[in-house]
C-alpha cells in the first residue's frame, strides 16, 4: 500500500469542502495532479494544494492507496465522501459528511467526527475513535433509505437521529446516544454499549433490523410491546465476531448475558426489535 | 431581430404535407415568411432534421401540485443539480424541476410550447407567478372545472346557459385556456372520504352524476367555442377494468355537436392510466386495443398516452382519492390537498420498475395506444410529467414508437408479463418522421387550437427545432442515436431568436402566456354574477373583487377571445 500524507496548512475561516480527500481520486495521479485538484470554499473553487501541504506517492489503485491526514480538520467537510476502496486515515477531527455515501475500503478518524458521518453509507468500515455528531450513518432530508450497508464503529457519545431510516449494515457505538436512535429504521443492526436516550427506534418498520442496548436504556417507547426474555444465539454470533473481526472488546463481555425483547414499532405496524440486556 | 435563414434541411410539416423535402425555412419577425432579406442569418440544416417546435398539451409545471412535489421530495433535487451559466440560472431537475429548468429543458428538445394541465382555480396566481419564472417556452394554464361548487350547482340545476356564463367568468378570472375536468364528482365526494365508482354514481349534496358533469361541461365548451374541447382526466383511473369507464365516457359525449372547425369534443388525458383490463393488480392486463379500437371508430375523441417511463418520479394529480389509493398500495410519503369548494390534490412518489408486472404493462399500454390508434392526429404522444415520469424522456419515448426494436430489447429486460398480457410484441407498425412531428407538433397544436403553432406554414410563428439527424439514412435500428440526437436539438428557434445550439441554451427570452376570453350576454352576466357573489360571501374564503387575476400577473399573456353560441 502506497502512502500519500497530507498535512493541513492554514485553513480558511469558513467551511473547505474537500470531497477530493479519497483513495479514488487521488490514485494514479501525479502529486502535480493531486495538488491541482478543486475543493470549494463558499463560492469559490481553490486548489488542494493551497490549503494541503501534499507528500508522498499514489498507488495505480484505489484499493492499493493509503491517506493519511495528520493534523485538525475539523473544518473540512466531505472527507472521504463517496469513497470505494483504499484506506484513508485522519489524525485528528473531520468536519460534516466525512464518509458520506461511501461503498467501501477503511476510513480512520482518530478524534472526532461532526454531523452526517456516514450518512446513506453503502459499504466499507467507518471507524471513529472519538465522538461523532447529529444524524450518524443517517437518510439525508427526504429519502426513503439511510444506511444501506457497512459498519460504523464510534467509539465516544454520538449525537440526535443516529442510524435515521438505516435499511442494511451495522452501527456499534461504544458511548452514549441521544434521543432518536434508528427512527424509521427498516433492517440494519444497532449496537449500542453505552446509554440510549428516549425515543430510539420511533417508526422501525423492522424487516429483521434490531436495537441491541448493553448500557441501559433511558425509556422504551410505549408503542415497543414486551414479549420474552432470552438468550438469543444469533447475537453470541454476532458479539463473537465483533470482538474477533472489528476488535470491539465490550462485546466480548455479553456473550452469556440474556435480553428482554420489545417489539414495534407498533404505531406503523413494524416489527423491529429491541433487546435490552438483563443486568 | 434579424431575419432567419434554415437552410437546405429534412423538413417535416404535416399540416401542410411537408414530408422529408429538403427545402429552407424563412423567418422574419418573429414568423415564417416568403422571403428573407439578403442580410439573413443563415443556420445551415444540410442533412439535418426540421420540425416546427414541440407543443406539449398536457405536462404539470407550475402551480401548486409540482410546488408540494418541490417541496416534499428534497432527495429528488439531489440527485440532479443544475449549475448556473453566462445565460441561465441555478436550478434543480429530475421530477420536479424548477420553474428556470423546466423552461431550459423542454427548450432543449425542441419544444417551444407547453400546457401547464391542471391549475386550481384558487392557485391561479401561484401557476402565473411560476409561468413568468418558466423561460423560453409558450404556455397556458388549464382551470380545473370538474368538481367546482358553481359546475355542480348548475348542473344540479341543469342551466346550460349560467354553466357556460361561469365557464367563461372563471377562464377569464383565473386567466385560464381550458376546461380540464378531473374525477369529476370523485374529487367532491372525495371531501367526505369517498369516491365515485363509476359514471353513474351519484356526487353528495349535489346528487349529481359525472355522466351529467362530463356531458353538460363538454356541451358548453363546444357551445362557447372555446379553442380546446374539454380536457378530461375519467374517473377510476389506475383501477383494474377502467377501461370500460373510459369507452363509457367517451361515448356519453359523442353526440354533442363539436364548435365550428373540429369533429372532436372529448380529450382523454394520459389514457394509458385508463385502459386497464382485469379485476384487480394481480391479474390485470392490458384494455389498451378495446379503446384504440373505439377511438378508430370515433372520431370525437382525442387522447394523450401518459406513457409510463422506468424511473423515479413523483406522481401528482388533482385526483385526491386516487393519490390516497396510491398511497396506500406503495406506502410512500403522501400530501393530500384540498382546495375549498373547488378542487383537490395529492401527491405521492412513485418508481416505476421494470420487473414489476403491473408496472411493465402499463408501459406496454401507453405504446399499445400510440401503435394501435390509426389516426396520429388523434393520439399525442405525453408522459403526463411527472406522472408517467419526467419530460425528459420524451426522446426515449419517441424511439419506442419508432423502432420495433427499441421496444422488443426493454422488453427482454422486463418482467414478461408484458408479453402475455398486452398485445404489443405482436404489433410491428413504427411511426415516420411524419408521424413524430404529428404527434408531437402538429396534431397537438391543432387539438389547442393554436392556428400559428406546429407548423410551418407562412405565417406561422418561428419556432423551429433543428436535430442532428439525417432522416434519409436513420435506420430503426439506430433508436439510440435518435434518441440522443432529440435529447439536444442542433438548433431551437423561438419566434425568430435563436435559443439553444448544440442542447446549450444560448437565450431565454420570456414565451407568451395564453388565455381565453370568452364573451358572456351582458343580461346573463349580471345575473350569474349576483349568484356567484352570493355564494363566495358565504363560503369563500377569498373576496370576490380580490379573486380574479389582474393582469399584472400576465406581463406577456396572449388575449384569445372567441364568441360562442348562446340561447339567451
Amino acid at each position: 500500500m502506497k502512502e500519500l500524507v497530507l498535512k493541513p496548512k492554514k485553513l480558511p475561516e469558513l467551511p473547505l469542502e474537500a470531497e477530493v480527500i479519497t483513495p479514488d481520486s487521488v490514485a494514479g495521479k501525479t502529486l502535480k495532479e493531486v495538488k491541482a485538484l478543486p475543493v470549494y470554499v463558499g463560492n469559490t473553487v481553490h486548489e488542494l494544494g493551497d490549503y494541503f501541504d501534499v507528500k508522498g506517492e499514489t498507488a495505480e489503485t484505489p484499493s492499493d492507496q493509503l491517506v493519511a491526514i495528520q493534523g485538525e480538520c475539523g473544518n473540512v467537510k466531505y472527507i472521504g465522501a463517496g469513497m470505494t476502496a483504499g484506506r484513508l486515515i485522519v489524525e485528528g477531527c473531520v468536519g460534516m459528511h466525512a464518509g458520506a455515501e461511501m461503498e467501501g475500503g477503511e476510513l480512520i478518524v482518530t478524534g472526532s467526527a461532526s454531523n452526517w458521518a456516514g450518512a446513506e453509507m453503502k459499504g466499507g468500515l467507518l471507524r471513529i475513535h472519538g465522538d461523532a455528531g447529529h444524524q450518524l450513518g443517517a437518510a439525508y432530508r427526504g429519502s426513503p433509505e439511510g444506511m444501506t450497508g457497512g459498519v460504523i464503529v464510534v467509539g465516544g457519545d454520538v449525537g440526535l437521529e443516529a442510524g435515521a431510516f438505516m435499511r442494511r449494515g451495522m452501527l456499534i457505538i461504544h458511548g452514549n446516544v441521544d434521543s432518536f436512535l434508528g427512527v424509521h429504521m427498516n433492517g440494519g443492526e444497532v449496537f449500542v454499549f453505552g446509554k440510549v436516550a428516549r425515543r430510539f427506534g420511533a417508526e422501525a418498520k423492522g424487516n429483521g433490523g434490531f436495537i441491541a442496548c448493553f448500557g441501559g436504556v433511558e425509556s422504551i417507547l410505549p408503542t415497543y410491546v414486551y414479549d420474552t426474555t432470552f438468550r438469543p444465539d444469533f447475537m453470541k454470533l454476532y458479539l463473537r465476531q465483533l470482538r474477533d473481526q472489528l476488535g470491539i472488546e465490550a462485546a466480548g463481555k455479553f456473550l452469556e448475558a440474556s435480553f428482554k425483547r420489545y417489539r414495534g414499532d407498533i404505531a406503523v405496524g413494524g416489527t423491529a426489535e429491541i433487546l435490552v440486556v438483563e443486568p | 431581430m434579424e431575419d432567419l435563414k434554415i437552410k437546405g434541411g429534412y423538413v417535416y410539416d404535416p399540416l401542410n404535407g411537408v414530408d422529408g423535402d429538403a427545402m429552407d425555412v424563412l423567418i422574419s419577425g418573429g414568423k415564417v415568411v416568403e422571403k428573407v432579406g439578403r442580410d439573413a442569418k443563415v443556420i445551415d440544416a444540410k442533412g439535418k432534421l426540421v420540425m416546427a417546435g414541440g407543443v406539449d398539451l398536457h405536462s404539470h409545471i407550475a402551480g401548486s401540485k409540482i410546488n408540494i412535489g418541490r417541496l416534499m421530495r428534497p432527495e429528488d433535487h439531489r440527485k440532479d443539480v443544475v449549475p448556473r451559466t453566462r445565460v441561465t440560472r441555478a436550478g434543480v431537475g429530475y421530477s420536479c424541476p424548477s420553474t428556470f429548468v423546466a423552461g431550459y429543458r423542454y427548450a432543449q428538445m425542441g419544444y417551444t410550447a407547453v400546457m401547464e394541465a391542471a391549475m386550481p382555480p384558487l392557485g391561479a396566481r401561484h401557476v402565473h407567478e411560476e409561468l413568468n419564472d418558466t423561460p423560453i417556452i409558450d404556455k397556458s394554464a388549464f382551470t380545473l372545472f370538474g368538481n367546482n361548487h358553481f359546475t355542480l350547482k348548475y348542473v344540479k340545476e341543469g342551466d346550460l346557459e349560467k354553466l357556460k356564463a361561469f365557464i367563461s367568468w372563471l377562464l377569464r378570472a383565473t386567466r385560464g385556456y381550458a376546461v380540464k375536468i378531473v374525477n369529476p364528482g370523485g374529487v367532491e365526494n372525495w371531501k367526505w372520504g369517498k369516491n365515485v365508482g363509476g359514471l353513474d354514481d351519484l356526487v353528495y349534496n349535489y346528487e349529481v352524476s359525472p355522466r351529467q358533469i362530463v356531458t353538460m361541461l363538454a356541451q358548453a365548451n363546444e357551445e362557447l367555442g372555446l379553442p380546446h374541447t374539454i380536457h378530461l382526466h375519467c374517473n377510476n383511473l389506475g383501477v383494474p377494468g377502467n377501461y370500460e369507464t373510459t369507452i363509457d365516457t367517451m361515448e356519453a359525449v359523442k353526440g354533442i355537436r363539436p364548435a365550428d372547425g373540429r369533429k372532436a369534443t372529448v380529450h382523454v388525458v394520459h389514457c394509458q392510466f385508463n385502459s386497464l383490463d382485469g379485476d384487480n393488480w394481480m391479474n390485470v392486463k392490458s384494455g389498451a386495443s378495446k379503446v384504440a379500437k373505439y377511438v378508430n371508430a370515433n372520431e370525437h375523441v382525442t387522447l394523450d398516452l401518459g406513457q409510463a417511463i422506468f424511473t423515479d418520479t413523483t406522481t401528482m394529480t388533482g385526483d385526491g382519492p386516487w393519490q390516497f389509493r396510491l398511497w396506500n398500495i406503495t406506502g410512500n410519503k403522501w400530501v393530500n390537498s384540498d382546495v375549498e369548494m373547488e378542487a383537490g390534490a395529492g401527491v405521492v412518489p412513485y418508481t416505476f420498475k421494470k420487473d414489476n408486472p403491473a408496472n411493465a404493462i402499463q408501459w406496454g399500454i401507453g405504446l399499445e395506444l400510440a401503435l394501435l390508434i390509426e389516426d396520429p392526429w388523434r393520439v399525442y404522444m405525453t408522459t403526463d410529467h411527472p406522472n408517467g415520469g419526467p419530460f425528459t424522456f420524451y426522446p426515449t419515448v419517441i424511439s419506442w414508437l419508432m423502432s420495433r426494436q427499441a421496444r422488443t430489447d426493454l422488453m427482454r429486460e422486463m418482467n414478461k408479463s408484458v408479453l402475455r398480457r398486452t398485445t404489443l410484441p405482436n404489433i410491428y407498425r413504427e411511426y415516420t418522421f411524419g408521424e413524430i412531428a404529428t404527434v408531437t407538433r402538429a396534431a397537438t397544436a391543432k387539438a389547442l387550437g393554436l392556428k400559428d403553432k406546429g407548423h410551418l406554414g407562412i405565417g406561422a410563428d418561428g419556432d423551429v427545432s433543428v436535430y442532428h439527424l439525417d432522416p434519409t439514412a436513420w435506420r430503426p435500428s439506430m433508436y439510440r442515436d435518435l434518441e440522443k440526437s432529440l435529447a439536444r436539438a442542433a438548433y431551437t428557434v423561438k419566434g425568430g431568436e435563436i435559443v439553444v445550439k448544440d442542447g446549450v441554451v444560448t437565450a431565454t427570452p420570456l414565451g407568451s402566456t395564453f388565455w381565453v376570453d370568452s364573451k358572456i350576454p351582458e343580461k346573463l352576466e349580471a345575473e350569474v354574477m349576483k349568484e356567484i357573489e352570493a355564494d363566495f360571501d358565504k363560503y369563500y374564503t377569498v373576496g370576490f373583487r380580490n379573486y380574479p387575476v389582474e393582469d399584472a400577473y400576465l406581463p406577456t399573456g396572449v388575449r384569445m377571445e372567441t364568441k360562442g353560441r348562446w340561447a339567451r
